[in-house]
């Protein structure tokens, strides 16, 4: 993947979830199969192009962000999820962004 | 003494300890089902539909199996309520097959998907699967669903859309086939 | 096309002509009822007699002719696998949102019901003696600091014993459950099932023999 290219905003939020300390794996947040209820890929063995993992609801004055991700057991999970969260947020400052007023990240798997 | 399973060896556990962890959640346990049963599953939805098709059908199998395994009571019996799974999927697709294929597409039998040659055959047990194979494939599934799912003549009457004489006429011819390749063997 | 049935050279039992005025379908039957009752004709016969063991033997082999054809039928690789767990992912038994708290305004943070469940099977799998075969967690989940009770069932094998086992397993829960969530465990309980599995019980695949 190249970094140069116009990602989308639920991509790069995906990309950079991967990067954060003790985060092994982010879970799609949607259903990808309308087939089968409550499925949820998980997308690591998947190609991650074009597949939004990362949910952005975004109405007006209204951003929300919902992330599923799967820890390592080395740490606490609650640390990993508080730091992926901060990652998630400190994105909108980095880049002079309005901040999303909700940002949910659920651990789906430890270990 | 058993060896107990710790976090690599639960591959050696009872049906009924991996199937337990599997309606649990466990989907590694799930996994070790898969790659248990997976194989026969596959042959035996081999029998019923077209081999082709058999990869579709067990997928579908292991899918709504992970959905309804919390609701199984007793987990020891797992492999024959997966058996009870893949029958009626490979039923519903030779229904959804019947309304829009024509009928000579069933006779294909793909020789790399399975055994075709009684002649090759090494022990008694592969030289019933060779004529199993060798069988017209109504003969074969009425002989399937009989002897491995133990469906009733009127149930496989049903699920065939086959009249009940029928179902008895094509076992009939089935069990005289396979029988005569196994007395050959003794 | 597959009609390919070979003609009768070698004499079978249920060949017609050798059945007694009998027919493979009504022998088939008389099989299917147990010989019940009992049809002192069919029992008379010597040519029926040999039908039936014949039909007899087919019905034992049948497992084996599909063990058999599980090795010409398998996959070909194992990307059957990872198909099917990609359709069916973590999240399916994800249960309840358990919070995890967090000083910041509009940060939702949680961790599955689902993921914790895991940690105890985990804590299990890191316990000799035991094995977990099933698990609850009982109480508020979503109220953080509400108390919560954690069920497990386990075997455990002859060679453990309970006594010993059992407590360091509740330990570890405790633990584990601690270090990854906000929860308060005030009890885990632990039912022991088949705690007399031995080597003895199990058959050539490993299942219950019983």
């Amino acid at each position: 993947m190249n970094d140069d290219t116009e990602d989308d905003l639920p991509t790069q939020l995906t990309r950079l979830l991967r990067n954060v300390d003790g985060v092994h794996t982010v879970y799609a947040t949607k259903p990808l199969l309308p087939s089968i209820v409550g499925a949820v890929v998980e997308a690591v063995r998947n190609d991650p192009v074009g597949m939004h993992l990362v949910t952005v609801n975004e109405k007006p004055d209204d951003l929300t962000i919902i992330a599923c991700i799967g820890v390592s057991a080395d740490e606490p999970a609650t640390v990993i999820c508080r730091r992926a969260h901060d990652a998630l947020r400190n994105y909108f400052t980095d880049q002079d962004l309005t901040p999303p007023a909700t940002v949910r990240v659920q651990v789906g798997r430890v270990g | 003494m058993v060896s107990l399973p710790g976090r690599d060896s639960l591959s050696d556990a009872d049906d009924r300890t991996v199937a337990s962890r599997a309606a649990d959640g466990d989907i590694r346990a799930f996994e070790i089902l898969m790659r248990r049963y997976g194989p026969l599953m596959r042959a035996y939805a081999a029998r019923i539909v077209r081999p082709a098709d058999a990869d579709d059908v067990v997928q579908d199998t292991f899918v709504t199996a992970w959905q309804e395994l919390p609701d199984l009571e007793n987990p020891a019996v797992v492999r024959s309520w997966l058996t009870t799974i893949v029958t009626h999927k490979s039923i519903d697709r030779l229904r959804a097959g019947r309304d829009h294929e024509s009928i000579d597409d069933h006779d294909i039998h793909d020789p790399a998907d399975g055994p075709a040659d009684v002649a090759s055959a090494s022990s008694l047990d592969e030289a019933l699967s060779l004529a199993l194979s060798s069988l017209p494939e109504d003969q074969r599934r009425c002989w399937v669903l009989r002897e491995i799912a133990g469906y009733g003549y009127s149930e496989i009457a049903e699920q065939l859309d086959l009249p009940v004489t029928t179902v008895r006429g094509l076992l009939v011819r089935s069990r005289k086939t396979l029988v005569r390749e196994m007395e050959a063997w003794r | 096309m597959t009609n390919t049935t070979p003609e009768p050279q070698t004499p079978s039992p249920l060949d017609d002509n050798k059945l007694d005025g009998f027919t493979v379908d009504q022998l088939s039957d008389y099989l299917d009822h147990g010989r019940h009752p009992r049809n002192p004709a069919i029992e008379a016969s010597p040519a029926a007699q040999h039908a039936l063991a014949a039909l007899s033997r087919l019905r034992a082999v049948a497992p084996r002719i599909m063990k058999t054809d599980a090795e010409y039928f398998a996959p070909k690789n194992e990307n059957w696998i990872s198909r099917i767990l990609d359709q069916i992912g973590v999240q399916a038994h994800a249960g309840r949102d358990i919070p995890i708290l967090h000083d910041v305004p509009g940060a939702k943070l949680s961790i599955s019901e689902g993921a914790v469940r895991a940690l105890v099977r985990e804590a299990g799998d890191d316990t000799d003696g035991l094995i977990v075969e099933r698990t609850r967690i009982d109480g508020d989940l979503e109220t953080p600091g509400s108390p919560v009770q954690v069920h497990v069932v386990v075997s455990t094998f002859a060679d453990a014993t309970d006594a010993r086992v059992v407590p360091l397993f509740q330990e570890r829960v405790i633990e584990t459950v601690r270090e990854h969530t906000d929860l308060v465990v005030t009890r885990v309980t632990v039912r022991v099932h088949d705690s007399d599995i031995t080597d003895e019980d199990l058959d050539d695949d490993g299942n219950l023999a019983r």
